[in-house]
């Protein structure tokens, strides 16, 4: 062998070795990468500045604080159990915290734009596979449902079933392969490379090694959220979501379009029963009863709370007469629907004051201390201190 | 040890890092491919 | 995306250790075509397959038949399949109705009924290959007899979809080497290749591209430093993604043994602009000198054909990256850019003598004009007519 074929044979041999090092890397900080002092996902540390936890960090996350003999309290579903709307200080759930106790530990993972289950939701469902007390809180509108694939943060239902930290549950490997069959080309394209992703990430570790350079050390992603210094590791990243303004100021822009959106909650879901009142249409109904069925595996359900999250006043007091008996209607309706399927259901915002809201649908600190409070006491009825 | 072994040993050492690195460096490639790439933009033409 | 793509990666792990395992040339060419084939169908789809395979099998036809006129009237087969699938909106849609708007109009709603929405992936780098391969064996050159050799000439996947425009001459003598034996030097040197391919691209490229995509839309609320920071980003993103790509085609293709040509020799180290087109996309450049510039008449019937010629090939150099008018008119930036380098000594009399000596002189002038003068051009590459001119009045009047 002359020098020239040896020093390519080392650099040939070092690949692999460099490559199986990084990996091994990659496992051990899967045990252990996580964002430290956590109070809620910010621009910071979510997938809007292209840092897509993983599913393990999540997790790591969730059992941070947790010790034997107290239940996880995950907080699941979207911006306005985020706390959008409230500085970090009074996210709702650290009010969440102090109503319930030390018995429990609370961690928001609710997502910005999150489905009522996926994301947050399935670490719940982690957890609650690997036998740890654990309540899932979550928020919808009626009629929303979703599926815990195809949406933006679908890539953490593949981490989390390739790494076999999900529920056996055929109906929701039916239903998404369903929808699959009937999507565009682009869209079968994009989950196959997710599923690839996944199924690698189970074997080769890298979300959990990179993610958790890019917390502590360096990112290497630019992006609008933390520019221009974008290469900063993202644990010096702060929380500046935005925080409601005096009552004076909020509720001036968009008024007509967060208005139409109020009227949306309840148009397509309800019609004229003929004798000038509204009876629930069906169809929406039963695609609402089938997603639940299908996405919940039935073993998450009584550890579940699902909050059906009002609009503010200031909007719903300019519904007509008509279009309130709807709103009215159609929430119960949806609010017995997740009821029946065993799933502890509840409406909250209905006595909220202008001043408890942020904007149409988040919260201000002064809703986050009401919604703490209600809260409490639907985690303590299904899982009693 | 003589000039030309220490040099090649250097050059040894120079490939094996070389060859750590890329191994690395392909472990960051399957996150970076997880991130939304931009597609080439000759692809287009 | 190509070979920034989770199957891209799988499909290396499969099929390289085959490759490099398979003894037998003959087989490992069996394998090569195969590999060839999946990486062909996966990214194109059947629709773009098909075109493809029927143009192939008509130039490869063609060429063994060694009758000049078969091999033109394939190389026209190709060049009309490239103008149908790529041209035909913007020729119905741009040209033919803005002089008979309701022929234009109707010719377009007729061609988007059989047209694909996207043409065949890498259309313009297969017939490019084609006519490049078509002239030359109608000028006298071997062709390629066995079809295996020829498909693997025509859909050998790491310069499938972006080149480099490959010459068959080079292509059919390396490849028997490669298939008889791989060198451990060109598998090492190959797997650098790539990887400084692919920092270049996701390390560089794409976060200048994230970047500028962002800062696009308020171009004319940025400062004048900052326009002028951006102009350079889009400078590098172009040469960083482009050179990048090229990287790991041949990366990849030295690792199965076979060097592809160079598409790149630092082009922004250019001091003059034909220096420039020395450097930039040589196998682009070089196929347009051989098989457009040439043709017409190169430099051979004085000078106004020599200049009409050299702005008639990189107008249509600008026109093969797609069919619009900004491309057009960057390419008859080039053009003009070009004719004016080898006239302005004598055209603009002592003045110009002068400037010809300074530029002689300081070659760093030279340099820095060539740079400017390219850049603003990608002004014209990457944005319409309208908002390149308004971008370029911006950053020269520092507003």
């Amino acid at each position: 062998m002359t020098f020239n074929q040896l020093k390519a044979l080392v650099l040939l041999l070092a690949i692999p070795v460099g490559f199986a090092l990084a990996v091994r890397l990659g496992r051990e900080a899967e045990g252990y990468a996580k964002p430290q002092r956590f109070v809620r996902l910010h621009y910071g540390i979510s997938p809007e500045s292209l840092y897509y936890l993983p599913f393990s960090m999540l997790e790591n996350v969730a059992l941070a604080r947790w010790a034997p003999g107290k239940t996880i309290v995950i907080v699941a579903g979207n911006s306005i159990l985020n706390g959008y709307g409230q500085a970090e200080r009074d996210v709702w759930t650290l009010r969440l915290q102090e109503e319930l106790g030390d018995r429990y530990v609370v961690v928001n993972l609710a997502f910005r734009g999150a489905l009522p289950y996926e994301a947050g939701a399935l670490v719940a469902e982690s957890l609650l596979r690997r036998n740890y007390p654990v309540v899932l809180v979550s928020n919808t509108s009626p009629g929303t449902v979703g599926r815990v694939a195809g949406n933006a943060y679908g890539y953490l239902y593949y981490d989390a079933l390739y790494k076999g930290r999900l529920f056996n549950h055929p109906a929701r490997d039916a239903n998404i392969a369903e929808w699959e069959a009937t999507a565009t080309p682009a869209v079968r394209a994009e989950q196959d490379e997710l599923r690839r992703a996944a199924r690698l990430d189970a074997n080769l570790r890298f979300q959990a090694l990179w993610h958790h350079v890019g917390y502590r050390h360096l990112f290497t992603t630019w992006n609008p959220h933390t520019r221009p210094q974008f290469w900063q590791a993202r644990a010096s990243a702060v929380d500046n979501l935005p925080v409601a303004p005096p009552l004076a100021e909020r509720f001036r822009t968009e008024v007509a379009s967060e208005l139409t959106i109020t009227q949306g909650f309840s148009v397509n879901l309800a019609e004229p029963d003929g004798s000038g009142s509204w009876r629930v249409l069906g169809p929406p109904a039963e695609i609402v009863s089938d997603l639940i069925e299908d996405m919940i595996p039935p073993k998450m359900r009584r550890h579940m709370v699902m909050l059906l999250t009002q609009n503010a006043p200031f909007y719903r007091t300019r519904l007509t007469p008509t279009e309130l008996a709807r709103d009215n209607l159609v929430f119960s309706a949806y609010e017995q629907q997740w009821r029946k399927h065993g799933i502890a259901a509840h409406i909250v915002g209905l006595d909220f004051t202008d001043e408890d809201y942020y904007d149409r649908s988040h919260l201000a600190a002064a809703g986050g201390r009401k919604l703490a409070r209600l809260t409490a006491d639907y985690v303590r009825q299904i899982s009693p201190p | 040890m003589t000039p030309s072994r220490l040099r090649q040993c250097g050059a040894l050492t120079a490939r094996l890092a070389i060859g750590l690195t890329i191994g690395f460096l392909l472990h960051y490639l399957l996150y970076r491919l997880s991130l939304p790439v931009q597609p080439f933009i000759y692809v287009a033409f | 995306m190509i070979f920034n793509t989770y199957w891209f990666v799988l499909f290396t792990v499969v099929f390289f250790p085959g490759y490099w395992l398979i003894r037998w040339p003959a087989a490992r060419g069996w394998w090569l075509l195969c590999g060839c084939a999946v990486f062909h169908t996966h990214f194109a789809g059947p629709a773009g397959v098909v075109p493809i395979v029927v143009l192939g099998a008509l130039t490869y036809a063609c060429a063994l038949s060694g009758n000049r006129l078969l091999c033109y009237g394939a190389v026209a087969a190709c060049v009309i399949a490239l103008v149908g699938y790529k041209y035909t909106h913007f020729l119905s849609a741009e040209i033919l109705a803005a002089i008979a708007p309701e022929l234009g109009a109707k010719t377009n709603a007729i061609a988007a009924t059989w047209l694909p929405a996207i043409p065949p992936l890498a259309l313009s780098f297969f017939t490019f290959e084609f006519v490049h391969y078509l002239v030359d064996v109608a000028r006298g050159h071997a062709p390629i007899r066995r079809p295996k050799e020829f498909a693997l000439f025509a859909i050998y996947f790491p310069s499938l979809v972006a080149g480099p425009i490959k010459r068959y001459q080079d292509f059919t003598a390396a490849l028997p080497k490669a298939l008889g034996r791989v060198e451990l030097a060109d598998v090492a040197a190959g797997a650098q290749r790539v990887a400084l391919g692919f920092c270049k691209k996701i390390l560089l490229a794409d976060n200048l591209t994230l970047a500028l995509a962002f800062h696009e839309k308020d171009f004319f609320a940025l400062t004048a430093p900052e326009a002028w920071l951006f102009l350079a980003a889009l400078a590098a993103r172009i040469l960083l993604d482009f050179s990048g790509y090229t990287d790991i085609a041949l990366g990849f293709s030295q690792m199965l043994g076979v060097r592809l040509p160079e598409n790149f020799n630092y082009p922004y180290a250019a001091t003059g602009l034909r220096d420039f087109w020395a450097r930039w996309h040589i196998s682009l450049s070089s196929w347009i000198r051989d098989y457009i510039y040439i043709p017409l008449g190169g430099s051979r019937h004085g000078r106004f054909r020599r200049f009409l010629n050299l702005v008639v090939a990189f107008a249509l150099c600008g026109l093969w990256h797609g069919p619009a008018g900004h491309f057009l008119l960057w390419g008859l930036w080039h053009g003009g850019g070009l004719v004016v380098q080898a006239t302005y000594r004598t055209a603009l009399g002592p003045l110009g003598a002068k400037l010809g000596a300074g530029f002689d002189r300081v070659p760093l002038l030279g340099w820095l004009v060539t740079l400017l003068f390219v850049a603003f051009g990608w002004l014209l590459f990457f944005y319409p007519v309208a908002q390149a001119w308004a971008m370029a009045v911006k950053l020269l009047t520092f507003r």
